[in-house]
């Protein structure tokens, strides 16, 4: 670790505290229906949408029933949406380069992908998808599904802050304000800003340059009817093949990229995702990206203490929050400094800064693992290196980070849930340590907000560790297009499925994930890892907003102190680390002890 | 075909959903009657 290294990741921390009370000032304005400074630009348009889908009476507020049922419904219609587009996207307009539509099991999981706000790419963006298809569906459902992610954290403090009624908001207003006040406007300058950095906006057909130095592939030999050439041994026979023109993407990036960073959504719109130079050009737009991804997240924290009354305890769920990035953080730093000791000890990693594999030189080692825990720790999932390249304790820390459910920081909205869900929790336990009836900020928590608690925290791992164990059980189905094998594959198919579960779309790229199996078991992960864990989520706001005020005593357990955030962290930890540590122990854990024995995968 | 293969799933995993929140709400009662 190098002193630069970590004074940038100081100063990301620095300048993301100091944008946490602005951002929250303004979510809370936003969501409680108060006057800003865009009323005058957006009130009008809010207004006409109200007016436009008749439906809708934003004076009228819902209870947790009818709140889940109409982002239920919305959610339905938005995925049939996404569906139909890709598989019209030939016979619509803005597709300079004719691609043809995904098939449909690709279509599948590339909309409940983005519907759910996992932003899972089994596709190859620049090669797969029209422009049409880019900005009419994906980056559409960017702005929807990150704004009904707000619209369910605002729903849970609303339960908190509120006694004795069984309303909650009204879902249609708070998705309209969300988009509009919130995401919209902070998006368009984004893109501006990254536009001046260098990432492309137009909508020209992709552009080829002649290469001045061409180089060669090798790819399956074929006779003259298509069909791959076997030799004697049943292996594919290769041939040389020159690249003599290299074909440039372009498209409508800068504006999906703002939203893709804003919303924790992460779907890249080229393959390479924010790695690549026209997604990601410079340093600066680097660290712009990652606070663009805590910034919403961060901000909810101060919401909640205004909301609550007690901005003490916004403040000790940031502090926890921030204590477990700074680890996961530290943890990623210094195990890909060290490098990789299987390197001749004539190369010299030091010299780079460390293993420098899969990852861009412009960014280093820093950057790209502090932008490694910055996208895990929020359901972000856009990478600016490969995590499959990391060492194996590099890659544990994205890995267990999803698998802590997402709670630092989070997903815009999502991860404030999440936080909140192990905050009633902690308060659970605090209470049975001393033998009272659990209090949280005036509420008595009883018997059916643990069980919902519970079923919340239940449900990820069962799909994740379920649909792990089928698959590297299936031959045919889950190995089989698997890169590598032992611990480094299990670590693959692992990270896939706590991807999907956790709604964060990253990967670990050895494995190919565009097959029949991977895009329908993945498409079942995603939309169970985000709706099974919602309604749990809304249950226990609608049956905490119902409760009576219990006036604080004596032993109430305070929940805006240092204690209240060590008993926080030790929660989340021991959750995760109950759950996940066997099958960790047989992954990354594993393999960092296969590579010091010298094996590699 | 296929696709109302898929079309089919989504639709069935948000009424699944829908079931949810109703046996969720019915938890509720049941743990208010004990």
């Amino acid at each position: 670790m190098t002193s630069n290294g970590i004074f940038q990741i100081l100063l990301f921390l620095a300048v993301l505290t100091a944008l946490v009370r602005p951002m929250g000032v303004y979510l809370l304005k936003v969501y409680s229906g108060e006057k800003t400074f865009l009323d005058i630009v957006f009130k009008p348009v809010e207004r006409l949408i109200y007016k436009f889908a008749m439906v809708v009476d934003p004076a009228k507020e819902m209870t947790w029933k009818q709140y889940g049922v109409a982002m239920l419904v919305f959610s339905l219609v938005s995925s049939l949406a996404v569906y139909a587009v890709q598989r019209l996207q030939y016979y619509l307009p803005l597709n300079p380069q004719g691609f043809a539509a995904p098939s449909e099991h690709s279509s599948f999981n590339t909309a409940v992908s983005f519907v759910t706000n996992t932003n899972w790419q089994g596709y190859s963006g620049e090669t797969t998808m029209s422009y049409f298809t880019q900005m009419s569906s994906l980056a559409l459902q960017n702005f929807l599904s990150a704004a009904v992610g707000m619209a369910l954290a605002v729903v849970f403090i609303r339960g908190i802050a509120r006694f004795e009624t069984d309303k909650l908001g009204n879902f249609w207003v708070d998705l309209t304000r969300g988009t509009l006040y919130v995401l919209l406007p902070l998006s368009f300058l984004a893109a501006i800003f990254f536009v001046s950095q260098g990432v492309v906006q137009n909508f020209k057909a992709y552009d080829s340059a002649k290469l001045t130095d061409p180089f060669v592939v090798q790819v399956d030999k074929k006779d003259s009817e298509g069909n791959v050439i076997k030799d004697d041994a049943g292996e594919n026979r290769k041939e040389d093949q020159a690249i003599p023109i290299q074909t440039i993407a372009q498209g409508p990036a800068a504006s999906q990229l703002a939203i893709k960073m804003l919303g924790t959504n992460g779907g890249g719109f080229f393959n390479a995702n924010s790695a690549h130079p026209f997604e990601n050009p410079t340093p600066l737009s680097n660290f712009v990206q990652m606070l663009l991804i805590f910034l919403i997240p961060a901000g909810f924290t101060y919401t909640l203490g205004r909301m609550v009354r007690l901005p003490g305890h916004g403040w000790a769920v940031y502090g926890a929050m921030v204590f477990l990035f700074l680890a996961g953080t530290f943890t990623t730093y210094w195990a890909e400094s060290r490098g990789n000791p299987l390197f001749p000890a004539a190369v010299d990693q030091a010299v780079v800064g460390g293993n420098l594999e899969g990852k861009e030189v412009r960014f280093g080692v820093a950057n790209s693992a502090l932008f490694a825990v910055v996208t895990t720790d929020a359901s972000c999932g856009a990478v600016n290196s490969m995590h499959d390249s990391f060492t194996p304790l590099g890659g544990l820390v994205p890995l267990v980070n999803i698998q802590l459910g997402e709670v630092i920081f989070g997903g815009v909205g999502a991860g404030m849930y999440g936080i909140l869900i192990m905050v009633i929790l902690t308060v659970f336990i605090a209470g049975l340590m001393v033998g009272r009836t659990p209090e949280y900020l005036g509420k008595k928590i009883e018997s059916y907000d643990v069980q919902m608690a519970m079923l919340y925290v239940l449900i990820f791992p069962l799909i994740i560790l379920g649909f792990t164990a089928v698959s590297v059980l299936a031959p045919d189905l889950g190995l089989s297009s698997l890169a590598n094998q032992g611990a480094h594959g299990l670590s693959e198919v692992l990270y896939a499925f706590t991807s999907g579960a956790g709604n964060n779309g990253s990967a670990f790229a050895g494995l190919s994930a565009n097959t029949p199996w991977y895009n329908i078991t993945l498409g079942f992960a995603m939309l169970f890892g985000r709706f099974f864990m919602i309604v749990p989520v809304l249950a226990i706001a609608g049956n905490l907003a119902r409760k009576k005020q219990v006036p604080a005593t004596l032993g109430t357990f305070p929940v805006n102190t240092v204690l209240f955030g060590v008993l926080l962290v030790s929660v989340v930890l021991i959750v995760g680390a109950l759950t996940f540590f066997p099958a960790l122990s047989l992954s990354p854990i594993l393999e960092h002890f296969q590579m010091h024995a010298g094996q590699t995968f | 075909m296929l696709d109302l293969v898929f079309i089919t799933l989504i639709i069935v995993v948000f009424l699944l959903a829908l079931a949810y929140v109703a046996a969720c709400e019915a938890l509720k009662k049941g743990v208010q009657n004990q």
